[in-house]
């Protein structure tokens, strides 16, 4: 370790953040310098058993128990559950607890028999009334009661008298036996209603009749001003008549609501409502109570709990658990619950419509009223549609989403929202690439749902706006990144496209999203290359948006979509060169209507950006047609000028900026190649300013270094072409050092690969210009490297491997210039080497695998010569001619008859040198024969 | 309001099975997770496919039964509470076995399955399940809590395995700083994950 070197301990201490921040900055310095430091530092920060059990997920999921097994199993275990349950204390009259008789209380005119319940203010006994010979339950208020809770039973026995009603237990009594406050209540013999469901779901139509009854009673109560406030399954008991022989049957049970020691009078001001102490039972607890502010509880409240008792009659447990009770507080204010039908699957829709109407977070989207619940129940039983409006699919989708972890949660609807995207949302785009793998895999899990579910194209429509709302607010996208959408995350949006198509349109509103969703869908077919019938969609789409322009009175959003649908169709034309002319008439309309708008509606940034966006693509296609370049300039400058305005009015807008930046890059390009270098500089500078600033916003990432290095890059070909070498080689030099490093950081990047290997290359022009052939060699190897670990990684990448032999064949030139003339044999023979690997054995041959052959034999033939190896040279002359000379089959294009035009004259060179002037002859008749034919 | 703080707050799948052995949800699930570590036990000990699946049946319904009546005890931490389910059903597990293999004629004198070796090894594997659970659960719980990047540095370094230098680079931070942050994630998931614990037990 060098001098400087912190001591173990202080590592420790920088680690755990016990240093001030200026010795944090020297360590940190101090430790991109020195490996020793970085090596401790590693050994310190060893993860050996969390990081290995966290990668190890795929290799240790057990093979799953056969379906078999799983099945015996759960059907024996739910067997037992039942036995389990029903074995318990079912005898109400047999006490409970023998051993705590002792404990029982002495109310004079009642025995008490037997231990009901404990609750948190009081204890409830079986007893028997003495004088009128009748069964009672007697609630007794806890030996500690605080004057508060004493005030509690008094409400809670009032509460009762006001409610005379077979739905709610009645008082016989209020009383006090040696200081301890009582009431008399009516005995109920079936026991709770948590008691009966033991955790297990209930026949649905049973469970719809006894919620309405209990809705139905509890509407009774708030008629009357009271609100319940603590609903549940064990503060509903259950009667039955006594002859019934449907005992235990819930279908004919009569359950009646008791303990009010929470009641709430609205119309009354009491002391006890101020206190901001949370009152209720957490998993029955609508949120606004969770809250703790007692001026927002109302009759709502009870409406909550109804649902939450029927959600748990219809799928064995509340909508809410947690292992602690502010976990479930939390749960019930943040979170949606499951949807019954995913726990039952055999759950009648509608009847989880009302449980989910009821457990609407929001107090006012819940039913106004408990008779309104009473209502709907009934007409579910009845088999009559019901009032609420079921929340949609994709709204439902979204909640369930919600209710996953992080990630998970925002995949489950990423098609969803891009499809809300195609049809009426806003441009957005997300970055995380790793995200949109996932959101693939989400997406057709819950497509076959989704299917079936998303028949109303109306709603479905309205709910996707909903969902990319909430998707926003949950994963923060900025609508205005840069990086566009993966084309391949459209793909999982093409099944919902079909079906929003092949919907009925009846309103404007909506032909208008069908007619996007067309043009969407046309759109991922393209991408599909499925031409044909992206473009037959396309024409739909475009009559359907020119017949809507034509009579909508928001014309001027439906001529953009129009402009779009002919930009998107041009693009889809313009990629088959035998469609390229009409995809670019279907792009100058695009920037006609675009331009039309623009001038109409100044003040709207979308439309010139999509102007912009239109005319640079025109730009850069005709940038590919040398005939074309003033065109193309014409163009890009025209869509330069335009980001320029954009980026300049919207200084916060990265998005704007970037495409400004790109824009630039071609435009300082096209400059060049028609021969403006000073201007084209300019447009590079810019470029880099630009692409530096984007930088800055968002330091870490790529693609805006990647900007960086290409505008550099422009930079140093500028200055070659003007012959300011030290300028180029300036220029060159930090652009080959940004892109190393890119290509080292996301060595699967083809761009970044690819644009690394141009910029070693620049150099080397730079370089061999100013004839220093070592260091462009050393820009050359580094080339190759880049490129080998690319095409190690893609075998695919043939471009790539053609680029190896030039490459190759470059260094091998160099080699030759400095004079290391068997270094440069050997070099050559690599690059042959490597092009015959490519022409598989000379089974594929095609011009670019020819030239470059042809290319490296020529220079290797002349080297060969050079070091007065005769015969050698001319056989590899002799190779190249045979490889180019044409034949009917293969005729040769003007750079391949360049290069057979070179190797003939040098054979009739060597021909005659060797003493053939014969066959000397003959070979230069056959050069000047090629020079004639042109 | 963070919405995300929801999901998370639900324990393991054996602290809701001990707190609710009746949830439909957490048995079936208990089954799914912990089923095949017993199927693979059995397995180990040298049962044909058929047996294995008698004896995992029988293990499951014991556990889960034992589940159901065992009684709180505040002093237990969940290991220890795992421990004497296990410990609890093994006499009837050995019965079964031995029938199973009296039936099937398998075995004479000593029976791989049937020794303190065995049943130790089949709590540990359970308890190398629940471990799992309980450190997954607490990785999203912490990774909630912390920056994004700073959660990126564990998962490329830690858990992918990236070297620090290409962490540093990608995410653009000083080598340090890097080491810094894993360092702090892993105290995080230790903390988290002892907190996890105690709350189970």
């Amino acid at each position: 370790m060098s001098v400087a070197c912190p001591i173990q301990r202080r590592l420790r201490s920088f680690l755990d953040g016990q240093l001030t921040s200026a010795d944090e900055a020297m360590i940190e310095q101090h430790v991109d310098r020195c490996p020793d430091c970085r090596r401790a530092l590693e050994e310190l920060t060893q993860d050996s058993s969390h990081a290995p059990m966290l990668a190890s997920h795929d290799n240790l999921v057990e093979e799953p128990l056969t379906p078999r097994l799983r099945k015996n199993v759960a059907a024996a275990y739910s067997a037992e559950l039942g036995t389990y349950y029903n074995t318990g204390n079912d005898d109400p009259t047999k006490p409970e607890n023998p051993s705590s008789t002792a404990e029982w209380p002495n109310v004079p005119g009642y025995e008490v028999t037997g231990l009901l319940g404990r609750g948190g203010l009081s204890v409830v006994y079986r007893a028997t009334d003495q004088r009128l010979k009748r069964p009672v339950a007697l609630k007794i208020i806890r030996v500690q009661a605080t004057p508060d809770e004493r005030e509690r039973l008094q409400r809670e026995a009032e509460a009762l008298a006001t409610l005379r009603h077979p739905g709610v237990v009645q008082i016989y009594e209020i009383g006090e036996e040696q200081g301890r406050p009582f009431l008399a209540l009516e005995y109920v013999a079936g026991g709770s209603l948590s008691r009966h469901m033991a955790g297990k779901p209930q026949p649905a139509r049973a469970a719809a009749r006894l919620v309405a009854t209990l809705a139905e009673t509890m509407d009774l109560a708030h008629q009357r001003g009271l609100v319940h406030r603590d609903l549940k399954p064990a503060n509903v008991l259950l009667h039955w008549d006594n002859e019934s022989r449907l005992r235990d049957d819930l279908n004919y049970c009569r359950p009646k609501v008791t303990d009010f020691g929470l009641v709430k009078n609205m119309s009354v001001e009491s002391g006890l409502t101020h206190s901001r102490d949370l009152l209720g039972t957490p998993s029955y607890m609508a949120p606004e109570q969770a809250g703790g502010d007692p001026e927002t509880v109302g009759p709502a409240c009870d409406i909550w709990a109804l649902g939450a008792i029927l959600y748990e009659l219809l799928t064995g447990r509340p909508p809410f658990h947690g292992a602690t009770a502010v976990d479930t507080l939390m749960q019930v204010r943040q979170t949606e619950p499951v949807p019954p039908c995913r726990l039952q699957a055999k759950l009648p829709r509608d009847l989880e419509t009302i449980c989910l109407k009821c457990l609407e977070k929001a107090p006012g989207q819940r039913y106004a009223t408990a008779r309104e619940l009473a209502e709907d129940l009934h007409r579910f039983r009845d088999g009559q549609s019901i009032q609420a409006r079921p929340v949609s699919p994709a709204g439902r989708a979204w909640r369930w989403c919600r209710r996953n972890p992080a990630i998970t949660a925002l995949t489950g609807i990423a098609a969803l929202l891009l499809v809300a995207l195609a049809i009426g949302g806003p441009v957005a785009a997300y970055r995380e690439a790793g995200l949109r793998g996932e959101a693939l895999e989400r997406a057709r899990q819950a497509e076959a749902e989704r299917l079936r579910a998303s028949q109303n194209f109306d709603l479905a429509t309205l709910a996707l706006d909903e969902t990319l709302k909430q998707v926003y607010e949950r994963i923060g996208v900025r609508p205005d990144t840069m990086h566009d959408f993966d084309q391949n995350a459209w793909e999982a949006t093409i099944p919902y496209l079909e079906q929003l198509v092949s919907q009925e349109a009846t309103t404007p509103e909506l032909q208008l999203r069908k007619a996007r969703a067309t043009r969407q869908l046309a759109r991922s077919l393209a991408d599909r290359n499925e031409t044909q019938r992206a473009a037959k969609l396309f024409q739909q789409a475009t009559s359907a948006l020119a017949a809507l322009a034509a009579t909508d009175a928001k014309t001027a959003e439906i001529q953009r979509d129009l402009a779009i649908c002919h930009l998107e169709y041009g693009k889809c034309l313009i990629r088959n060169p035998d469609t390229a002319s009409d995809g670019e008439a279907q792009l100058v309309i695009a920037a006609k209507q675009l331009d039309k708008l623009v001038a109409a509606n100044p003040q709207v940034a979308t439309y010139r950006e999509d102007l912009a966006n239109t005319v640079g693509f025109l730009g850069e296609q005709m940038l590919k047609d040398r005939d074309r370049r003033p065109d193309a300039r014409a163009h890009l400058e025209r869509a330069a000028e335009l980001r320029h305005q954009l980026s300049a009015e919207f200084p916060n807008k990265q998005a704007y900026l970037a495409s400004e930046v790109f824009t630039l890059l071609s435009l300082g390009m096209v400059r060049s190649e028609v021969n403006e270098p000073g201007k084209s500089v300019e447009a590079f500078e810019r470029a880099l300013s630009g692409a530096r600033q984007l930088s800055v916003v968002a330091p870490g990432d790529g693609q805006f270094l990647y900007l960086q290095a290409v505008a550099v890059d422009g930079l140093a070909v500028a200055n070659l072409k003007t012959k300011n070498l030290d300028e180029a080689k300036t220029h060159a030099h930090e652009a080959t050092g940004i892109h190393d490093r890119l290509a080292a950081a996301f060595p699967a990047s083809k761009q970044f690969a690819y644009s690394a290997v141009q910029s070693h290359e620049v150099y080397r022009r730079v370089l061999t210009q100013q004839q220093d052939w070592p260091a462009a060699a050393d820009q050359v190897r580094a080339a190759i490297a880049i490129n080998t670990r690319y095409t190690d990684a893609h075998p695919d990448a043939r471009a790539a491997k053609l680029d190896s032999v030039t490459m190759n064949r470059y260094l091998g030139e160099l080699l030759r210039k400095m004079g290391r003339h068997d270094e440069a044999v050997a070099q050559f023979r690599e690059a042959i080497a490597l092009g015959d690997s490519l022409s598989d054995g000379g089974s594929v041959v095609d011009d670019g695998i020819r030239l470059r052959l042809a290319e490296v034999g020529v220079e290797l033939g002349v080297t060969l010569a050079n070091g007065k190896d005769a015969a050698a040279a001319l056989a590899q002359f002799e190779k190249v001619v045979e490889m180019l000379s044409p034949t009917d089959a293969i005729p040769i294009n003007r750079e391949l008859r360049r290069l057979l035009k070179q190797a003939l004259i040098h054979q009739s060179k060597l021909l005659s040198t060797l003493g053939r002037p014969d066959d000397a002859k003959k070979a230069e008749a056959k050069a000047k024969l090629l020079s004639d034919a042109e | 309001m963070n919405t995300a703080s929801g999901p998370l707050t639900s324990v393991t799948l054996l602290g809701r099975l001990r707190l609710l052995p009746a949830d439909p949800g957490a048995w079936q699930e208990f089954i799914d997770c912990y089923g095949p570590r017993i199927y693979r036990w059995c397995r180990h000990g040298g049962l044909q496919e058929a047996d294995a699946e008698d004896l995992t049946q029988t293990i499951l319904l014991k556990l889960l039964r034992v589940m159901q009546t065992f009684e709180y005890d505040a002093t237990l931490r969940f290991r220890g509470w795992l421990r004497t389910v296990v410990h609890n059903s093994w006499h009837d597990l050995l019965r079964t076995l031995q029938r199973t293999r009296v039936e099937t004629g398998a075995m004479n004198g000593a029976d791989p399955l049937d020794s303190i070796e065995a049943r130790d090894d089949l709590v540990t594997r359970l308890e190398a399940a629940y471990d799992r659970e309980l450190l997954e659960l607490a990785a999203s719980r912490v990774r909630l809590r912390i920056a994004p990047q700073t959660w990126d540095v564990y998962r490329l370094s830690a858990i992918e395995q990236m070297p620090v230098g290409d962490v540093a680079f990608k995410l653009n931070m000083k080598v340090a700083a890097v080491y810094k942050a894993r360092n702090n994630v892993q105290k995080y998931l230790r903390d988290e994950v002892k907190y996890l614990e105690g709350e189970e037990s």
